[in-house]
Order: C-alpha cells, then sequence, then structure tokens
C-alpha cells in the first residue's frame, strides 16, 4: 500500500481503506456504448471500482455463511448508473448500498430517494465510500441504518437526496459482521408506492428517453418515477430506450424521394433545425467558406469566381447569378464545384428551382455529450445518378448574451466540431467505402466535414459518426 | 479521565505538548458540584465523573451562551483535541510529530470553541449506561473527522493545493453551507446558492472535463440547469437565478475561498477564554436538579452492568483468548497485527478466533442488555457495546500504570509532578534541583521509559504473552505511557 493511504489506514484504522491498482481502473471503465451520456458513464465508473473492491473485500473478510449478490441482480445492476449514484449488494435476507463520492471531506453524505423510499430498492444499511481516482484509493467510513437515515438525514426536495451528517454514522466497519449477524431489521417502516398502469409506464419511458446530458430522474415527479424503477422490466425497457444500441436513430431513408419532397420522420430542414441560436458562427450571417454573398456585387463576383474557377462548364449568357448557379450545378462534373455552388445557392436563395434537397437530423447528445447534426443533400444529374453531400455540423446552444457578442476564444470549442470526429460512408455490407472518410481536426478545430459522392438509383449506404467509441449509423437507400 | 479536564485550559504550546492553566473558578464549580451532586458520595469515581460532565452537558442545551458552562466544555473538548492530536501524530516518524502537533493541536481548538454546535448531534439516547464514555467517543471521532483534510496534507495527499473551483467540487454539501454561512449568507438565501453548487456538480458530472478547464459556456450550462430545474421542480421558494455564466464562475470561486478558510484558517496562538460571572447567572446551587430515585435504580444497574462486563470477561479460560481481546480492546490493533504478536499466526485464524470469540461476548451482553434494560440490538448498540469492551481493557491499563506509579521513588515522581502538575519548564525544573537543562529532559524521558517497560512486563505477566520487541505492542504502550502519565499522576500525587 502507498505509504500515504498506509498511514491514513493507520489513523483511521476503524474505517476500510483500499487501494486501487491500475488493472482495477481499467477493468471498472465502463464502454460508452453502455450508457446514453457521459454522467451514466462516470456513475458507472466509480460504482463498479466501489462495488468490484467491496465484494472482493468480503469475499476475504467476512465468514463462509454470508452469500452475496449484486442488486437487483447480475443481468441488469449496470443499467441503474444510466439513472442514479450509488450500488446494491444483497447479504443473506439483508442489503448494503454503496455511495461512492468524490468529495475530500466527510462532513456529510447524500443518499439518492431511490434507494431510501423505492420498496424494491430500500437498503437495510448505506455506506458512504470516498473515491479518489488521483490518488488512487477508496474510503469506506462508516454504515448507517436506513432508521437512523430516514430520522436524522436532512431531505433535498430539489435533488431529492437524503443528506446525513457525519455525526450519526457509525465509524466502524469492523462490526459490520456482527451487526448483519444480530440485528434484527433497521429499516424502519417503507411507504409503498401507488403502482402504475402499464400504458401510464409506456408514456413515462418514452418521455424519459429523449437524449439529456443528465440523468432523467427529475424529470417526472418522484411517485411515477419511483414506481417505475420499482419494476425490474420497466428499468430495463426505459435503459434500452435511452442507450440505443443498435445505434440506429431511424429507418431507412430513400434519397429519391426526397427528390420529389417526401422525406422521413427524423429529417427537417436546415432552417427548422438551426435557429440564429443553434447556428454555429461560422455560417451565420450571407457567407460561405469566407467568401461574402451579401451583397450583390458580391454575389456576381463570386459566381464569376467560381466559374473562372473551372474550364469545363461556360457561364450561360443572359443568366442571373442563381440561374447560373444552377447550371453549373447541373453540368459540371467536379464534385466539389457542384457543392459548392449549391452552397451559394443555399445561401443567396434557399428555395431558388433546381436546388439541390437538403435536410438534417438532430442526433442530440449521443456522441460523448456533443450536439451533433447530420446534413443530407442529393441532387439529380443530368446523366440520371444522384450526387449526393454528406456533412457533420455542430449543434450550438449559446445563451442570449452571447448571441450578440464577439467570440471569444474560449466560446471556440462550443461552435465548432469535436475534434477526432469521423464521418464515414459505408458499404451495405459494413465495410467502409474506400475514400469516403473525413475527421474532424484539432487544430484548427472544424466548423463542418463532409462527403461526397455519386451513387445510382437503388444504391443502399450506410452513414457513420463516431467519436471515440460511440457511433451511429443512418442506412440510406438512392 | 478526571475531571480537571473541565477545569484546565492550555496556556501555550511548548515543543509537543500543550502545557495548561487551572482556572480557579472552573475549578471551584468541579469540586462544589462533585461534593452537591451527590452528597452522600456513594457514586464511585467513574460515576462521579459521569454525573458532573451529564449535568454540565444538560445545562450546555439549556444555556448554550453561558461562558461558564461553555467554557467548561471549551475546557473538555481541548483536551480531547490534544489526545486526538497526539493519536493522529503517533502513527508517523518521531521529526513529523514535532512537526505537526502544534498545527492538529491549534486546527482542532478552532474546530471546538463553539461546544454546543460541536455536540449539536449527540443523541443523548444512545447509550444510557455508557454515556459517557460515548460522548468521549463522539468527540474524539469528530474531532479526528474533522481533522482529515489536514491529515491528508501531512500525509502527503492533495487537499488545499487545489484550485478554489477544484475544492468547491470536491466538497461535501455540509461544508458548502457552512461555507456559505461563513460567506454571510442568510438562511433564507442558502437554498439558492446551495442549488447552483448542486447544479455545478451535476454539470460536472455530465462532462469529461476537468473543473479547471471549464469554460464560460459550462458556467453558462449550469445557469441553464438552474433554470431547467426550477421550472421543472416548481418550487416558488427558490429564486429566478440573476446570473449569467461569468458571475456563477466568481460565486464559485468565492465559495472555493470560503471554503479553503473553513480547512485552513490562521493559527497563530491559543485563544483565552473569560467567563466573567454576570450577576445575572444563576447560582450552580439552583441549577442541580433534586435527587430522583430513578438516580439509585440507574446506578444500580450501572454497577451490575460493570460487574457483569468483568465476569464475563474474566470467565475467558484460554490463553489466546485473553491475549486476542486484550489486544484487540486494549491497545486498540488490527487483527493483522494481533496475528503478528501471537508468533505470526495468521490473519485468517484470528479473525475466526476473535470473530467467535466476540460474537459469544456480544450475545450475552445483547442478551443482558435486552433483559434488564430492554433494549433491542441494533447498530448503534452494538457499536456502544464495542466502546464498552475497549473502556474496560483501558481500566485494566490504567491500573497497571497506577501499580507501576507506585513502585516509583519519591524523587522521580517529584520530578514527574513538577513537570506534569505544575507545568515548568525543564529549565525551569533544572533550576530548581540544580541539574543541567538537558539532564532534566534526560531523565523525565527515562522515567517514561522505565513506566512504560513496567507496564508492558504487567501485561506480559496478566495475559501470559512476550510481546515482540520492536513490535507495535511497545510503541502503542510508550504512547499510552505518553497520553495517560498526566492523568494518572492526579491521582497519585
Amino acid at each position: 500500500m502507498k505509504s500515504n493511504i498506509q498511514t491514513l489506514s493507520n489513523i483511521y484504522s476503524e474505517h476500510l481503506w483500499l487501494e486501487l491498482s491500475e488493472e482495477d481502473l481499467k477493468q471498472a471503465k465502463p464502454e460508452f456504448r453502455d450508457y446514453s451520456n457521459q454522467t451514466g458513464c462516470y456513475y458507472a465508473y466509480i460504482n463498479r471500482l466501489c462495488l468490484n473492491g467491496f465484494l472482493k473485500w468480503m469475499q476475504e473478510n467476512l465468514g463462509e455463511d454470508f452469500s452475496f449478490s449484486r442488486f437487483p441482480n447480475d443481468k441488469i445492476y449496470l443499467n441503474i448508473w444510466e439513472f442514479v449514484n450509488g450500488c446494491g449488494i444483497n447479504l443473506n435476507n439483508k442489503r448494503l448500498v454503496l455511495i461512492p463520492s468524490d468529495s475530500i471531506d466527510i462532513a456529510d453524505f447524500g443518499v439518492p430517494q431511490e434507494w431510501v423510499d423505492i420498496p424494491n430498492w430500500v437498503a437495510d444499511y448505506y455506506l458512504p465510500v470516498g473515491i479518489d481516482l488521483e490518488a488512487k484509493y477508496l474510503h469506506f467510513w462508516g454504515l448507517v441504518s436506513r432508521e437512523t437515515l430516514k430520522a436524522q438525514a436532512d431531505y433535498d426536495p430539489i435533488y431529492r437526496c437524503y443528506y446525513l451528517s457525519e455525526d450519526y454514522v457509525i465509524p466502524n466497519l469492523e462490526i459490520l459482521e456482527t451487526v448483519l449477524h444480530f440485528c434484527p431489521d433497521e429499516k424502519g417502516e417503507v411507504t409503498p408506492l401507488a403502482k402504475i398502469s402499464a400504458n401510464e409506464a409506456e408514456c413515462l419511458i418514452k418521455e424519459l428517453s429523449k437524449p439529456s446530458p443528465y440523468s432523467p430522474r427529475l424529470q417526472a415527479k418522484f411517485e411515477k418515477w419511483g414506481a417505475l424503477l420499482n419494476d425490474n422490466s420497466w428499468l430495463q425497457k426505459l435503459y434500452e430506450r435511452r442507450v440505443k444500441p443498435v445505434t440506429s436513430l431511424s429507418a431507412i431513408s430513400v434519397l429519391n424521394q426526397w427528390l420529389d419532397d417526401v422525406v422521413e420522420a427524423g429529417w427537417q430542414t436546415f432552417e427548422e433545425l438551426f435557429t440564429p441560436r443553434t447556428l454555429a458562427p461560422a455560417f451565420r450571417g450571407k457567407r460561405v467558406r469566407g467568401i461574402e454573398l451579401g451583397t450583390p456585387e458580391n454575389i456576381q463576383r463570386a459566381v464569376r469566381q467560381l466559374y473562372n474557377s473551372q474550364t469545363e462548364v461556360a457561364f450561360p449568357s443572359n443568366s442571373n447569378e442563381p440561374d447560373a448557379l444552377v447550371y453549373l450545378l447541373q453540368n459540371t462534373q467536379d464534385e466539389s464545384i457542384r457543392w459548392k455552388a449549391a452552397e451559394y445557392l443555399w445561401t443567396i436563395a434557399p428555395n431558388y428551382p433546381g436546388l439541390p434537397i437538403r435536410r438534417v437530423m438532430d442526433l442530440g447528445v449521443q456522441l460523448m455529450g456533443h450536439p451533433i447534426a447530420l446534413m443530407v443533400a442529393v441532387l439529380r444529374k443530368l446523366d440520371g445518378k444522384i450526387a449526393v453531400l454528406l456533412r457533420a455540423y455542430p449543434i450550438c446552444n449559446l445563451s442570449e448574451d452571447s448571441q450578440t457578442k464577439d467570440f471569444r476564444d474560449d466560446n471556440v470549442s462550443l461552435t465548432k466540431l469535436p475534434p477526432g470526429l469521423r464521418l464515414m460512408g459505408l458499404y451495405e455490407n459494413g465495410n467502409p467505402i474506400p475514400g469516403l472518410e473525413a475527421v474532424a481536426r484539432n487544430e484548427p478545430q472544424d466548423d463542418y466535414i463532409s462527403l461526397y459522392f455519386t451513387a445510382d438509383l437503388g444504391d443502399r449506404f450506410h452513414v457513420r459518426l463516431t467519436l471515440k467509441d460511440v457511433s451511429i449509423t443512418e442506412q440510406f437507400v438512392v | 479521565m478526571p475531571l480537571e479536564c473541565f477545569y484546565t485550559l492550555p496556556k501555550n504550546l511548548e515543543e509537543n505538548r500543550v502545557v495548561w492553566r487551572t482556572d480557579p473558578e472552573l475549578q471551584e464549580n468541579i469540586r462544589f458540584l462533585s461534593e452537591n451532586l451527590d452528597p452522600l458520595a456513594e457514586f464511585n469515581e467513574e460515576m462521579l465523573d459521569t454525573r458532573v460532565a451529564q449535568f454540565l452537558f444538560q445545562q450546555l442545551h439549556l444555556e448554550p451562551e453561558n461562558e461558564l458552562f461553555r467554557t467548561h466544555w471549551i475546557a473538555f473538548l481541548e483536551k480531547r483535541c490534544e489526545q486526538v492530536s497526539r493519536q493522529i501524530l503517533s502513527v508517523l516518524p518521531v521529526h513529523l510529530r514535532n512537526n505537526y502537533f502544534r498545527d492538529l493541536f491549534l486546527m482542532g481548538s478552532e474546530l471546538v470553541c463553539n461546544p454546543a454546535n460541536f455536540f449539536e448531534r449527540f443523541d443523548e439516547r444512545r447509550s444510557q449506561l455508557y454515556w459517557y464514555p460515548t460522548l468521549k467517543r463522539f468527540a474524539d471521532t469528530r474531532i479526528k473527522n474533522l481533522l482529515m483534510p489536514n491529515v491528508r496534507k501531512i500525509t502527503g495527499l492533495e487537499t488545499l493545493g487545489r484550485t478554489n473551483l477544484g475544492l468547491v467540487a470536491r466538497s461535501s454539501r455540509r461544508q458548502v453551507k457552512e461555507a456559505l454561512q461563513r460567506l454571510g449568507y442568510q438562511e433564507s438565501q442558502l437554498d439558492q446558492y446551495l442549488l447552483i453548487w448542486q447544479c455545478f456538480q451535476e454539470v460536472k458530472t455530465s462532462l469529461d472535463l476537468g473543473v479547471n478547464n471549464f469554460e464560460l459556456q459550462h458556467f453558462e450550462r449550469i445557469v441553464n440547469r438552474y433554470s431547467e430545474l426550477q421550472n421543472e421542480v416548481s418550487l416558488p421558494e427558490i429564486p429566478q437565478l440573476n446570473m449569467n455564466g461569468a458571475e456563477v464562475k466568481q460565486y464559485l470561486s468565492r465559495l472555493g475561498m470560503a471554503i479553503r478558510q473553513l480547512l485552513d484558517p490562521p493559527l497563530d496562538s491559543l485563544d483565552s477564554y473569560s467567563h466573567l460571572r454576570s450577576p445575572d447567572n444563576p447560582s450552580l446551587i439552583d441549577s442541580i436538579p433534586d435527587r430522583e430515585k430513578i438516580d439509585q435504580e440507574m446506578n444500580q444497574t450501572l454497577v451490575d452492568f460493570q460487574n457483569f462486563i468483568t465476569q464475563l470477561l474474566q470467565s475467558f479460560q484460554t490463553a489466546t483468548e485473553k491475549q486476542t481481546l486484550f489486544l484487540r480492546y486494549g491497545l486498540d490493533l488490527k487483527q493483522g497485527q494481533v496475528g503478528k504478536e501471537l508468533g505470526d499466526l495468521p490473519q485468517y485464524y484470528i479473525s475466526r478466533s476473535l470473530k467467535k470469540t466476540h460474537d459469544w461476548i456480544l450475545s450475552q451482553i445483547c442478551n443482558w442488555v435486552k433483559e434488564n434494560l430492554q433494549l433491542e440490538p441494533c447498530s448503534t448498540v452494538i457499536n456502544e457495546i464495542e466502546g464498552v469492551l475497549c473502556e474496560y481493557y483501558s481500566n485494566q491499563i490504567d491500573r497497571c500504570f497506577s501499580q507501576a506509579m507506585q513502585l516509583l521513588e519519591n524523587p522521580s515522581k517529584e520530578l514527574l509532578r513538577l513537570f506534569y502538575i505544575t507545568k515548568f519548564t525543564p529549565l525551569e525544573i533544572s533550576e530548581k534541583i540544580h541539574k543541567s537543562d538537558s539532564e532534566v529532559k534526560d531523565l523525565i524521558e527515562s522515567i517514561r521509559q522505565w513506566l512504560s517497560s513496567n507496564i508492558t512486563e504487567q501485561i506480559q505477566s496478566e495475559i501470559n504473552l512476550v510481546f515482540s520487541s520492536k513490535g507495535i505492542v511497545r510503541e502503542r504502550i510508550l504512547f499510552l505511557t505518553e497520553n495517560r502519565l498526566q492523568t494518572i499522576l492526579q491521582l497519585h500525587i
């Protein structure tokens, strides 16, 4: 044991101090795909460390007449951390609940109401656990019965947490085994929760499945929330809906129908999704990749320059700029010119006939808490093929103050893509299409990343967005 | 601990000891109470201590601002601070003990300057029998826990080196509340500002980002979360938040600074206490309740309980059982340490042996408590019973101590009296007895060592075990000698 932990353990010898090895830390790290947000991942990490450490200690130190298991069972105990901090251990006919926290002091500890007032969840004893990931140790500093907790704790009605002062915590963990043997029920009275119907549960699950960076536990009244979690099958269902391991947000999107204005649910127009509040500053104002398009003179200059950058298509005589752009995007063989022309048109004349159809989908915060939108644009070429543009944008959530100020450096990361975000095109069998991958840079950070290609009617492909271990995949047919 | 703890206050700090002064008025009060709480003096000394302490405790609760009662308890808590500080430092190398004793003691003194607040959560119903030992354990545990940030610092774990935001992020709710009160927020404002802190904690958990890397938009998320909760929970008493992200950041930083001041206040000197008896202070005579019959019954029950414990623990026949119990409860050794002293027995063997003995003792005590006091065993009662066992063996060690003291020659006793009771410095003593300062120090140290050896021999003989020469037991007995010397001296000199 490291000397500082050993010294603390000698001074506070009545507590239990367990050192964490690199292997312990590695084993406890959850898969990001197992939780819908960083909150769930964090709870999973610290609770797995506590649970693994304490179970190992119990195996080594408690007598053979104890049998223990994870609450509620070995299959779904991991799901609890999508919603709440804490982990339960069933020991013979009693239950302990460990409550980890990274607080340095032990003046008090907070027990989420779920562990105290949901009838199937209540514990006989609660054990506060200090966890220090830097110094790598767990500090179990006592135990308290539910009876004492209910009688003496301060209840916070906003965060629904019982806070108990350390003065009521029995600091001597060496009596744990004796307490489990000798003491009769110390749970106290448990008030049943009113039941909810299957319909009501389904509505709640639907409502609470919406992505958010936080636990949904405060979004419903406790009576309903508790009743939902009191049932393992509903708990499981809510977990699955929130985490969506299949990572597919909708049915297959049929792109050629978009050209006839038939678009699947979940896809919005650019203007519907991107308001002044949610649009990154790089796209505000009439500007495309730094080219100003705010005045007729600027538009004329830009269109001429675009035509001059290629030799394949001549500027059509007696055409206004929008017509010239439509002409260019339909006739050029150069995909980058085509989509640049499209962007100019979207900026200067968003509803112009002949424009490629573009739609965006809000992917929420599933990618490690970063709000991302996927844009798909399609255009029927003169040869009958379909040109496709794929793009990933950040969705901003700026406060009203920020909208009017110049953006300082510390706002950069909010309005750019997270570095390492990967946009890929895949064949129907899931294999990557060669050359169809874009990665968001770290320095400088990207406003967007995009891919474009041409496909035949009936071609199927997938689009995948990946950030670290988390992926979202959408399926398309041209 | 004799009642001296209620009438001595720290005078100054010297090297690694506290020099105590007797407050004449406090002493007179205690003398008066000792004589008048039970004029018939039926109580044994232990019971008398408990009766006096209980009376003072009741008065503290009735009149928390009464300077007299408050100062009695400050004196008591300062003594506990000294003991706890020594106990903490006893596990550190010698050179560190000298470095940190002053800091720990002064920090402890800061924490105990409001006794009514300190004991606010002491549940008097926790123990009807062993009230005073339970109170002492409560005080020691509380002081030790409050000193934890300082102890972390001593062991090299980072606490105070964190940024203000880092401190806020790693504080408990109670600590944050105390810091807010220190900053001058009124009770009516506390809920709102605590909620901001809680939103900060929730946002922090939702990001894979250290708080020191938070940017403005992250503080703005706290503002957004506060508004969301305010709408969702519909609590009208929580007002709207009129702060933007930058202002939330400033508030959290100020909070961090307040927490830092709580954990690391300036420690220059000992506080001085005065408690001039005002003309309005009621006479102590008026406060002493009439003796009730129930006291006699309770006292008899206490005597019966003590006798029962003695018989129970003396009934163990095998040497291993006696040794294990003594080492575990008398010297506070962990199972692994007990195993080492018993000839390197494996821990699982000690664990099984101790468990078997322990369970049997507990079942006997629980049955007695249930029969005679109608108390069902619960976790709190089990915890108190542990305290009972520790107290029994602690008294046994004190008896060994007393026997050792009786063997001391008079010049040695006198030297100890001058140093521990009269509180002379070694220099002052050297002038009195015409020896050099260093000779005096050496003499005192050699007497301590002799006492410690004698006590060790007595214990070895009592439990029929020879302790290993460099083991923890000898260190522990030396520590106990130093800690208890002054107390035992007062009984003999």
